[in-house]
């Protein structure tokens, strides 16, 4: 112990009563806000993430320029359902790929020329 | 009430603020690292954006036809600025796509998309097409109405069994309409007028110029050589009398204008040749897609020539075009044996075709000179093959509306 003591140099002396009950109040409001705040931060980041329907989409969109998609269609993926349709306007041939999230009706939305080569 | 003003020895309490000031520091370094990754991942996907977006607008701008110039708004697209310019015999398209914030630029020759897969398309002169020797012609073809048949040259026969490999029709008296005869005109009478700099040309000097920037021209009164020289980018070179490239300069996407040009032997590169009497291509060299070699005829009887000498490859378009109608009995284009073409050729004139061509060929008339003795529309050891040519060649425009990217520049 001696040699423990020695080995941080320094010493903690004894302290009131009220002193250690002000100490862990004060480190455990400090812990609750920490815990709160990146709670938060994190919860927040992960609903908000539409990086994988993202990638689906431009994986269908991908397959949709080699023909690999019979449009109209939609598809099922998770709480987000992809519709695919068919879309022209002023003689130029769109297809529209729309998902929306069931849960937060979130809509992401992309429009595509699609050209027959 | 006094225990407020005696003094407390802390200890316990130095070290938990100390403690607490540690773990809110990690807080706020933690934080900050997710805001910036954040960010980071927003400018990324705004960047991915900007890139599809781009691709979206060139294959848009493939159907859709714009003017000249800048161009602000597209159907379909928002933030987006289009220039467009000629470039030779090609057109010079600048997408420019904007994403909060980000901008994305890409540049890209453009021609006519190859469509119709034709081979040979001779025009409506009442007489008959004689193939000799190991000729063979792949593709649908138009010929007059008389037809095709074999024949023999110095006793030559014509060696195989049948003679089109591909659909035949009927030619009319006129080759089709080529969209780019103006073009190039008006390209060749306004380029000086665009913005412009000027530059000097020295022996093993090195020139590199982007398509973002203005283009570069050095004019000269009299003759130039290209020696031991990179030449880069937007860049023209005109003369009055003559332009000679020697085969240690580089050229990339380089415009030449001067009346005679010629290209000296083992050359390798990537022009736009224009001439006005006189193209002349040495033995062994490499011109890569997409190159041009027109040749604008003023004169009334037909003197202009373009010859590719043996062993030598070309990629792009090769055009004699002329409004005289006077038929003589010299080869405009002449294309020597072993050389290969591969893109098209448009030829107002006499084309003596000795050699392979890898795409189409419209001609007015084709010719041999053996030994001495014209030959009117015979071909001789030639091979034509429009099934060969890559369905992305970009060329030259007739009726069909859809572009396609040539060249991407930078």
């Amino acid at each position: 112990m001696v040699k423990l003591v020695q080995l941080f140099r320094f010493k903690i002396k004894a302290s009131s009563i009220t002193e250690t009950m002000v100490a862990s109040t004060i480190i455990l409001i400090v812990f609750a806000i920490v815990t709160m705040s990146l709670h938060t931060l994190l919860a927040n980041r992960v609903t908000n993430d539409t990086s994988l329907i993202e990638y689906k989409l431009r994986k269908l969109i991908y397959q949709n320029s080699f023909e690999k998609i019979k449009s109209p269609i939609s598809i099922d993926e998770g709480k987000w359902t992809i519709h695919i349709s068919n879309e022209p306007q002023k003689n130029v041939p769109l297809t529209v790929f729309e998902a929306i999230d069931s849960s937060s009706k979130k809509k992401i939305h992309k429009q595509i020329i699609a050209y027959e080569n | 009430m006094m225990f407020l003003f005696k003094k407390i020895k802390a200890s316990t309490l130095q070290l938990v603020l100390v403690v607490a000031v540690i773990i809110v520091i990690l807080l706020f370094a933690f934080i900050s690292l997710m805001y910036y990754q954040q960010k980071a991942a927003i400018k990324q996907s705004n960047y991915t954006e900007n890139i599809y977006k781009n691709h979206q607008v060139y294959a848009y701008l493939k159907n859709v036809d714009i003017p000249y110039g800048h161009t602000d708004t597209l159907d379909f697209f928002t933030n987006v600025s289009v220039k467009k310019k000629q470039w030779g015999c090609f057109e010079l398209l600048s997408v420019k796509t904007n994403t909060n914030k980000a901008s994305f630029e890409q540049i890209a020759l453009m021609g006519a998309a190859n469509t119709t897969k034709n081979a040979l398309y001779l025009k409506n002169n009442n007489q008959q097409l004689i193939l000799v020797g190991n000729t063979k012609i792949t593709g649908n073809t138009a010929l007059p109405n008389v037809g095709v048949n074999s024949g023999y040259i110095n006793g030559i026969s014509y060696a195989k069994n049948k003679l089109i490999y591909g659909e035949i029709m009927h030619s009319e008296s006129k080759l089709p309409f080529l969209k780019n005869k103006e073009k190039i005109h008006t390209f060749l009478a306004r380029y000086a007028q665009d913005s412009i700099g000027t530059f000097d040309l020295e022996d093993g000097s090195i020139h590199r110029q982007s398509f973002t920037k203005n283009t570069l021209v050095h004019k000269n009164n009299g003759p130039i050589d290209i020696v031991h020289t990179n030449l880069i980018g937007n860049i023209i070179i005109a003369s009055d009398t003559l332009i000679r490239v020697h085969a240690n300069s580089k050229l990339q996407d380089v415009i030449l204008i001067a009346p005679k040009i010629e290209i000296l032997p083992n050359f390798n590169g990537n022009i736009q040749a224009f001439a006005t009497e006189k193209i002349l291509i040495h033995e062994k060299s490499q011109l890569a897609y997409p190159s041009a070699l027109i040749l604008l005829d003023h004169s009334k009887k037909s003197i202009g020539t373009i010859d590719i000498s043996k062993e030598t490859t070309f990629k792009g378009v090769l055009s004699y075009l002329s409004n005289s109608d006077s038929a003589n009995y010299a080869a405009q284009i002449r294309t020597a044996t072993d050389t290969e073409i591969f893109g098209e050729v448009y030829c107002e004139g006499n084309f003596e075709l000795r050699g392979q061509v890898y795409g189409a060929v419209y001609t007015h008339n084709f010719m041999v000179n053996h030994k001495g003795t014209i030959y009117i529309n015979h071909l001789f050891n030639a091979l034509i093959n429009s099934e060969k040519l890559s369905k992305n060649y970009a060329g030259l425009e007739f009726n069909t509306p859809i572009k396609s990217v040539a060249k991407w520049l930078n």
